[in-house]
């Protein structure tokens, strides 16, 4: 039985590139929350040093 | 000589002062086993609460039993060998052990293998006594040389790469249940080639399905015995 | 911290735009396979997503070698991002083997031996942040590290190779036709162009992601001796 065309598999198509760019993208997210996170620290810090100095 | 410094030692001797070491680090183990059989006793009723397990688990009807018990068998060493591992580490450590042996002007490698052989004997006497006794619950054959060979090869390899991983398991704060994670990925070669070449050996397979899984198993118990070997001193350190 | 080297700013666009770019001749430029389909598509990133776990897995490796043998704790922030990003890369090239194998050989799971070994490698990198994670001190965090990614890299080989007699020995044990092709359809020239790109572009956001990990590595260690400072001061 020969295929009229190629299959249809749209969705799984985009379902395949939805997961693929989701992984990359909660990379991605993860590493910005960590670095957010530090500067914030990095920040609080700053401020309890100079409190020390004073 | 009034110098007061040390003779240095031959080839000969330094050989012989390692292997002594070696046979010390084993010596304690098993004496120390020997004397309380906590560890021996602990493995062995698991390994046969799992075989029990499998009985309720797996319809182990005389047709499936053939092509399962292989399986069955190295699922059951696989854990209770776990159990040893943690064991046998945690004990060095909680008694302070670990510390003294490092003390000993010995090369750490020779703490190494004593260890691994120390586990390795666990693990074979454990395999000793559940080999026998699913022979005569399940009514399988299981004497034969090349199950011997296999059980023997697969234990090492299991021995050597276990030994390494349970000395940094045990210095974790999740230490039991760290083990078994680190372990079975990394010796999943072990076990399936250890699973196909006793699937062949009890089926009686020709030589041509087991000699694959065999090399596979040497070659395994090689490289990694080499490489915990080395690895071992970073993991002990302190 | 120090400001962001030029170089890393200049390389951080560069891989956005690349990406990009490969994104879309994934969707417009390669052709549509003749049997199956779009989804076929997936099959670039899916590949090279594989590849990126892979190369990810040998940096850890290779980090975890040159930290054992020096202490530079530098190496041990490029084998801990290293492991991270292989650890997403890893699970991308999983889940997405799975969407493209639905359709193709309804199922979402073969057990041939790519898929097999790559699930291997996914769960040495979870064994390795584990590992991290139940140790308190940051030295025994490195070497422990790097002892165990040595490991697991040697054996994931060896677990492919025993996967891979297995299927030899006992041709397909599964109900569909034939895993081991892994899908296969001849590539045109459109395509091949396509997957090498993927492959490059990929490479190219790996040493990205890695050198920025690898940075923030150093920020938050720089942040944590500060807090012990304040705390002991």
């Amino acid at each position: 039985m020969a295929l009229e065309g190629p299959a249809q598999t749209f969705n799984y198509m985009l379902l395949g590139y939805g997961v693929i760019l989701g992984c990359i993208g909660v990379l991605l997210i993860s590493m910005l929350a960590r670095y957010r996170a530090l500067h914030r620290d990095l920040r609080m810090l700053d401020e309890l040093e100079a409190q020390a100095k004073r | 000589m009034t110098s007061g410094g040390v003779l240095p030692l031959t080839t000969g001797e330094r050989a012989r002062g390692y292997l002594r070491a070696v046979g010390a680090v084993v010596w304690k183990d098993l004496a120390a086993e020997l004397r309380s059989r906590e560890l021996l006793s602990a493995m062995l009723v698991f390994a046969l609460l799992v075989i029990l397990i499998f009985n309720f688990a797996l319809e182990l009807d005389i047709a499936t039993r053939q092509t399962v018990t292989s399986g069955v068998l190295w699922v059951t060493f696989a854990f209770a060998g776990t159990l040893g591992l943690n064991r046998s580490m945690a004990v060095e450590r909680d008694r302070g052990c670990l510390d003294g042996l490092l003390l000993a002007p010995v090369d750490r490698s020779a703490l190494y293998f004593g260890k691994s052989i120390g586990n390795l004997a666990f693990m074979l006497i454990v395999e000793a006594i559940v080999l026998p006794a699913y022979s005569i619950l399940y009514n399988v054959n299981l004497f034969r040389l090349g199950l011997v060979v296999v059980v023997m090869l697969g234990s090492i390899g299991y021995a050597a790469v276990g030994t390494l991983l349970a000395s940094m398991a045990v210095q974790a704060r999740t230490r039991d249940v760290l083990l078994p994670i680190l372990l079975f990925p990394v010796i999943l070669p072990v076990l399936i080639s250890a699973v196909k070449a006793t699937n062949a050996v009890l089926l009686g397979l020709e030589a041509a399905e087991l000699w694959p899984w065999l090399n596979l198993l040497i070659a395994y118990d090689v490289i990694f015995t080499a490489v915990a070997f080395m690895l071992f001193d970073f993991v002990v350190e302190e | 911290m120090q400001p962001m080297p030029r170089a890393l700013k200049v390389l951080t666009w560069v891989s956005a735009g690349l990406f990009a770019v490969a994104l879309l001749m994934t969707l417009f430029y390669a052709p549509r396979e003749a049997v199956m389909g779009d989804v076929q598509r997936v099959f670039y990133f899916h590949v090279a997503s594989g590849w990126v776990g892979a190369l990810a897995f040998l940096v850890a490796a290779g980090a975890g070698v040159i930290y054992l043998l020096h202490g530079s704790r530098r190496w041990d922030a490029v084998g801990l991002a290293s492991v991270e990003i292989g650890l997403a890369f890893t699970l991308a090239n999983l889940i997405s083997g799975s969407v493209w194998a639905r359709p193709i050989w309804n199922t979402w799971w073969t057990w041939d031996p790519r898929l097999v070994t790559a699930s291997v490698m996914e769960l040495v990198y979870i064994a390795y942040l584990l590992l991290r994670q139940g140790l308190e001190d940051p030295d025994r965090r490195a070497r422990f590290g790097a002892v165990y990614a040595i490991v697991g890299f040697l054996s994931v080989p060896l677990t492919f190779l025993s996967i891979r007699i297995f299927r030899t020995i006992h041709p397909v044990v599964v109900g569909n036709n034939d895993p081991t092709a892994q899908g296969a359809f001849d590539m045109t020239p459109p395509m091949l162009q396509t997957f090498l790109f993927s492959l490059f572009v990929f490479t190219v956001v790996y040493i990205a992601l890695l050198w920025h990990r690898v940075r923030m590595q150093a920020l938050a260690e720089a942040v944590e001796q500060r807090k012990m400072k304040l705390l002991s001061a």
